[in-house]
């Protein structure tokens, strides 16, 4: 569990470097990330291009370098820790500052000579170092040690107080204080009662943020270190009784049970963890409960806990059952798990898990699924396949889900395919409907765009289920994949139809009908001459609805299908037609109220064009958007420094509308209502 | 308009004018006077003798009582060489009158004029243009010919002579090429037709401006044009008047639809002073200037753009690129309905049909303006989409102009298709409202750009699918109780067919209308819209679907209730094409018998029943 958690964390840092990284690189861009940085009052340091060196920076301690400007309060244009050497040099002083009390003393009276602040002044300033040090692990050691001096030097008290202040950090500097309690919690022992407030209250502040692993790792150090006083503490978390109390007590419950006790602590151990077990109220069952995650992630969750966990908890209220599921997945991704404890975890997940669990039941089966070895992703598909159907508002479990599908398309494209037909069959409608959301699933789309899913989309177009014909087009529509011909050699008259009577009634862009019209059209020509006509109809209505795209597209194919040809003819007729038309007398007359209409209707669309930028754009989420009033150059003033003029570019997008739905729209909905209905017709009589 | 029809009713106008502007009793009677002074004007003439002291543009010039030895007006040209002498009458030119209305005097001495004055000392012509309004004969010209022969060729030897003759044609003409200005019109008019002709040549037909402003200054002219006791001459000046304004607004890309407006707006005016009116002259210059005219330019127009209106979408203008479009092509599509619809109805009503040649004729026009309505129908989607409860008008029309030919398979497809589109719209399936009961399309404007139904938007109650229904009466029983079980179903229910009830769509009350006791005195003048009497109709429920033949039973007797209790009867001697032009000028509702009438037959009187009764005892 701490494991993953650990590894969010890196990766969140990581992602922190590689916008940095960015910033160095791009002047315009840089220019941006920097107000972005302002925005969200995230100070990323900037890696030098220069390897010049400052007149401090030569001098041999990294760490009192960076403590200088600091205090000096530099600009943090550079860092201290450059490369891989200067992070050596930094581990080996904090080794050596470990060691020898006098020196951490003397570097603690170098960052704050004036003795130590108020906490805010504290936080800031030990924030700014840990900048200048950059974002690894050593940083972070620094800071712990820092954090464990001042407890030490502070009189009774105000160590506690200046701990309490830490909630109120701000973004993201907050984060990075996690990765340093550690060292503190091995120095430091808590009084049981603070330590309660404490790991409650940052756990509060920590929210759902996945940044967590830091936290739980102290904790842990904590009651490696303190299991006294982590029993203490655990009694005060069970009568406490609030959420945050419930999620620390069961993490420390679960410690301890991993822990080899003396004796007497054993002893101690055993009568607590049983009064927590014995007791009735919701807040001490759920943290015994959720005490064997962490237990199962030491070893320390067996069959027969398993079994009476499962047992105990399924003769629970009902939430307790939900739970359960959680519980048993969580267990299940321990490595340290027994195999025989694993058998029974899968057994018993796959005997109880249904599409009647509850939300959050059903969110821990995907977040399981998705987290577990590839070996066992063709179990943990069924086991999602089973929980269908997952509703659109259930955001967090599609997001999961697309985190297992993005796994399973790495790893086993056969598999993913497998998958993916049977999620559009038992709830293609829904999965569909997420996936027509604004910048939903977009990471998979992206890695099925790179893998041959041109198969796997040509079965699902042929599919009997209309939800996985609806879910092809999509995909055929927003991937620019290739259809295999051979997918269709054995395909039906009907089949084909089908396809194109759901082509009609499916909202497509046009590059996308051109191209499933194209590559339906030497299954067509083998078709009756029913089919043939409903083609080239089709093929002309999509010439008139998109004159652009699909004339481009079918042009380029018009000599390999003569049907192309003349349907490009026919519509080319009609066009000049209209063209005459058009400025004749017959549509001269102008209609009272229109201006104003065009003038309402533009407003409407240019505010939710914004609006629609402004919740799914990411740009627009990362930068604050200020309103130019005069001009046509622009600058930023930011961090006491006039940046570089820039001039304004334009970006814009276009798209080509599907005429037909403006000028005929009850004709085009009529045309999607007779479509259904041919369908109908057709799937009759293939059932027949 | 052809060169030809224009010329006919310049003529008509020149022929009824008097010789001279004056005002009487009865009311100001305009003289050709007038028009001979403009004319010239404009051939650079300076005026030297006129009849009238010239007043202000709004006043009617006031006649000179002073003697005129025979010459009506005199005119110097710019060098003052030529010395131009008009000799008007009011009367033909024959040998009855020649005498008798002092042809032969008045040109003797207006042959003889005093040259002495000093304007006249640089003249070396004299030209005596004798100007008549009227008919002429041989025996006339034969006399004018022979006086200016013995009046010689010079006057004191050392000026030139020379007489000239402007009949009716020549004043027409002359007209026609140099004279289509607002100055034609008597001087009251001036002013503000000068003004309308400014506008109409300005802006668009159906725009803002055009609505509220043109519109409204045209009615007043019309108004104060005929205000007075109309005789011939003031009927006669509207044809002209309108002449002026096409000539006015060459430029004006909307000129074609807009003059037809503008005429329309001219005929209420007309059939107003009908209704009103003993005089069978200016009920004949009424009567003429519909047929030929107005009609007669209705159907020049859509002969000219029949093939505009037959082309595939021609109608589907992308103005904006979004659903407004749709609105505004509807609306185009309903104007040329109306328009066509009426000329449907014309044909069959007014075209003579004694003869065989008639009958042949009057039924090939009579299809011709049924199909060039199918053709458009078929062509243009908007053509199906009824926006405003009071698009029933133009569907009336549709109905009217298949009906009248007795294309009943036509009627059928076209209710079908109509109900299918409708459908579309009332199961909120495309972002166009169902139709507005409160006809405002500025409503329905206004919901189609914001996505969001006005407070005001009315799709509860319905005339339009009402008479729909009544029009499926003119079909075969069996087919009738299919299309009303359809209506119903789907679009007054809100059903599918299935029985479901669709989303968000509550059943919409119909709604019959019955105009007011005294409708046919105000339907040229004003909206009924808020008159009369509204009728509610219960819902007949029926589930999972309902049986057109029940519903259309239960029609027909609100229908016969309806008619039983209050008759209606249409104003005497006014076509019907002209009381639905009313209708739809100041957006009324169309009286219900319009059709009853014709699918049920007359209500029969009490009489009628009374002796139905008796024979079948």
């Amino acid at each position: 569990m701490s494991d993953e958690i650990r590894k969010i964390e890196a990766s969140k840092r990581r992602i922190r470097r590689q916008l940095t990284a960015k910033t160095a690189a791009g002047e315009a861009f840089g220019d941006k990330i920097r107000l972005v940085e302002e925005m969200a009052e995230e100070k990323i340091p900037k890696q030098s291009k220069s390897s010049r060196r400052s007149d401090l920076e030569t001098e041999d301690s990294v760490l009192l370098t960076a403590i200088k400007h600091t205090v000096r309060k530099e600009p943090r244009g550079q860092q201290a820790v450059r490369n891989g050497d200067d992070e050596k040099r930094l581990d080996a002083e904090i080794d050596k500052l470990q060691q020898n009390s006098d020196q951490a003393s003397s570097a603690f009276v170098e960052l704050f000579p004036e003795g130590v602040p108020a906490a805010d002044k504290f936080y800031d300033r030990i924030s700014d170092l840990q900048l200048r040090l950059g974002w690894g692990e050593s940083a972070h050691r620094v800071t712990g040690l820092f954090l464990s001096l001042v407890a030490e030097k502070l009189p009774a008290g105000g160590d506690e107080d200046l701990l309490r202040a830490l909630p109120k950090v701000r973004n993201p500097m907050f984060f990075q204080y996690l990765d340093s309690l550690s060292i503190l919690l091995s120095r430091k022992e808590l009084r049981p009662e603070f330590a309660t407030e404490w790991f409650s209250s940052l756990l509060h502040r920590i929210g759902n943020d996945l940044a967590v692993g830091g936290f739980w790792s102290a904790v842990r150090t904590f009651c490696d270190n303190h299991p006294a006083t982590a029993l203490r503490t655990l009694e005060l978390l069970v009568s406490a009784g609030g959420h945050d109390e419930i999620a620390v007590g069961a993490y420390i419950l679960g410690s301890l049970r991993c822990l080899e006790l003396d004796n007497a602590g054993a002893a101690n151990f055993t009568r607590v963890e049983q009064q927590i077990a014995d007791d009735t109220t919701m807040a001490a069952r759920a943290i015994y409960h959720r005490s064997w995650v962490s237990s199962a992630w030491c070893g320390k969750l067996g069959l027969n806990d398993l079994r009476q966990l499962t047992e105990r908890m399924l003769r629970g209220s009902s939430d307790e059952r939900d739970e359960l599921f959680g519980i048993v997945c969580r267990s299940l991704l321990s490595p340290s798990l027994p195999p025989d404890a694993s058998q029974f975890g899968w057994k018993w997940l796959r005997g109880h898990i249904s599409s009647e669990l509850a939300p959050t039941a059903k969110y821990n089966v995907v977040d399981f699924a998705a987290r577990v070895l590839p070996e066992k992703r063709a179990d943990a598909a069924k086991l999602i396949l089973r929980i269908q159907p997952i509703l659109p508002e259930h955001k967090g479990i599609w997001k999961e889900l697309e985190h297992f599908l993005v796994r399973v398309l790495d790893s086993d494209v056969v598999l993913f395919n497998e998958t993916l037909k049977n999620l559009a069959r038992r709830n293609g409608q829904n999965f569909l409907s997420v996936l027509r959301e604004p910048r939903q699933f977009e990471w998979l789309l992206s890695e099925m765009q790179r893998k041959n899913v041109g198969p796997v989309i040509a079965e699902l177009l042929l599919n009997d289920n209309s939800d996985c014909r609806s879910l092809a087009l999509f995909l055929f529509d927003n991937l620019d994949v290739s259809l295999p011909a051979e997918s269709f050699e054995s395909a039906t008259q009907n089949q084909i139809a089908i396809v194109l009577y759901e082509l009609q009634r499916s909202i497509l862009h046009g590059a996308a009908i051109a191209r499933l019209c194209i590559f339906l059209t030497p299954f067509v020509e083998r078709s009756d001459s029913w089919l043939k006509e409903e083609f080239y109809s089709e093929l002309v209505l999509q010439l008139k609805n998109f004159p652009g795209v699909c004339k481009d597209e079918f042009s380029a194919k018009a000599s390999e299908f003569p049907i192309l040809r003349r349907a490009i003819d026919e519509t080319e007729a009609y066009f000049a037609a209209l063209k005459k038309v058009w400025n004749t007398s017959v549509n001269r007359i102008e209609v009272p109220g229109f201006r104003r209409a065009a003038q309402l209707h533009a407003r409407r669309f240019s505010d939710e064009v914004s609006r629609g930028a402004d919740a799914y754009s990411i740009f627009t989420k990362l930068v604050k958007k200020v309103h130019l009033l005069y001009g046509r150059q622009w600058r930023t003033f930011h961090d006491s420094v006039l940046g570089e003029s820039s001039g304004l570019r334009q970006i814009s997008t276009s798209m080509e509308f599907p005429r037909m739905e403006f000028i005929d729209p009850e004709g085009m909905q009529l045309r999607r209502f007779r479509a259904s209905f041919r369908i109908r017709q057709l799937s009759l009589v293939s059932t027949k | 308009m052809t060169p030809d029809v224009t010329t006919s009713f310049l003529t008509y106008y020149i022929r009824s004018l008097a010789e001279r502007t004056r005002v009487e009793k009865t009311g100001t009677k305009y003289g050709f006077d007038w028009i001979i002074y403009n004319l010239a004007i404009a051939e650079d003439l300076v005026p030297y003798r006129l009849p009238f002291f010239r007043s202000g543009p709004t006043e009617v010039s006031k006649s000179k009582t002073e003697a005129e030895f025979g010459i009506d007006s005199s005119f110097l040209s710019r060098d003052r060489k030529t010395l131009t002498i008009f000799v008007l009458k009011d009367e033909e030119l024959s040998n009855a009158t020649w005498t008798k209305k002092d042809f032969d005097s008045d040109l003797r001495r207006a042959a003889a004029p005093d040259l002495t004055p000093a304007a006249f000392k640089d003249v070396r012509e004299v030209r005596i243009v004798l100007g008549y309004n009227k008919d002429e004969d041989q025996n006339g010209i034969k006399l004018f010919e022979n006086l200016t022969r013995s009046l010689g060729t010079t006057i004191n030897d050392n000026v030139r002579l020379s007489f000239d003759r402007w009949n009716l044609s020549i004043l027409a003409d002359k007209v026609k090429q140099e004279l289509l200005t607002p100055s034609l019109l008597p001087q009251p008019f001036f002013s503000l037709f000068g003004y309308i002709c400014s506008q109409f040549g300005d802006f668009r037909h159906g725009s803002d401006e055009w609505t509220k402003q043109l519109v409204p200054n045209w009615c007043r002219f019309l108004d104060d044009v005929l205000k007075e006791q109309a005789d011939e001459r003031t009927v006669r000046l509207l044809p002209v008047a309108l002449l002026i304004l096409r000539e006015q607004a060459r430029a004006n890309p909307t000129a074609e639809t807009g003059w037809i407006d503008l005429i329309e707006w001219a005929m209420l005016a007309a059939w107003r002073t009908h209704q009103t009116t003993q005089d069978q002259r200016v009920k004949d210059a009424i009567m003429q200037m519909w047929i030929s005219f107005y009609l007669g330019e209705l159907e020049r127009y859509y002969t000219t753009h029949q093939t505009d209106l037959e082309t595939k979408d021609g109608l589907e203008i992308p103005h904006t690129g979004n659903y407004l479009d749709a609105v505004v092509a509807a609306i185009t599509a309903f104007w040329h309905i109306a328009r066509l619809g009426i000329l449907a109805i014309t044909f069959a009503e007014l075209l003579p049909r004694e003869s065989e040649p008639e009958k042949k004729r009057r039924a090939e026009a009579m299809h011709r303006a049924s199909n060039w309505i199918v053709a458009l129908i078929n062509a243009n989607p908007s053509a199906q989409r009824p926006l405003i409860d009071l698009h029933h008008l133009e569907l009336f029309l549709v109905w009217r102009a298949l009906w009248q030919l007795g294309r009943r398979d036509d009627i059928e497809k076209w209710l079908l298709g109509l109900q299918s589109y409708l459908f579309a719209r009332r199961s909120g399936a495309v972002a166009l409202p169902f139709i507005e009961g409160g006809n405002s399309i500025e409503l329905v404007f206004e919901y189609v750009a914001t996505r969001k139904k006005p407070p005001e938007f009315c799709d509860q109650s319905s005339l339009l699918l009402l008479c729909l229904m009544e029009l499926a009466f003119s079909l075969e029983p069996e087919k009738r109780n299919e299309i009303i079980a359809q209506y119903y179903q789907q679009l007054v229910l809100g059903r599918t067919d299935d029985g479901e009830q669709i989303r968000n769509c509550e059943p919409i009350d119909l709604v019959g209308w019955v105009p007011p006791a005294d409708w046919g005195e105000k339907v040229l003048t004003q909206s009924l819209a808020n008159e009369g009497e509204s009728q509610t109709i219960e819902t007949f429920d029926q589930r999972p679907r309902v049986d057109g033949a029940v519903v259309a039973e239960r029609l027909e007797t609100f229908i016969k209730q309806c008619r039983k209790a209050q008759k209606i009867s249409f104003p005497n001697n006014l076509p019907m094409a002209a009381i639905i032009l009313a209708c739809l000028k100041f957006r009324s509702p169309l009286p219900p018998e319009l059709w009853r009438l014709s699918i049920f037959g007359p209500v029969p009187s009490h009489e009628e029943k009374a002796q139905k009764e008796l024979s079948k005892t």
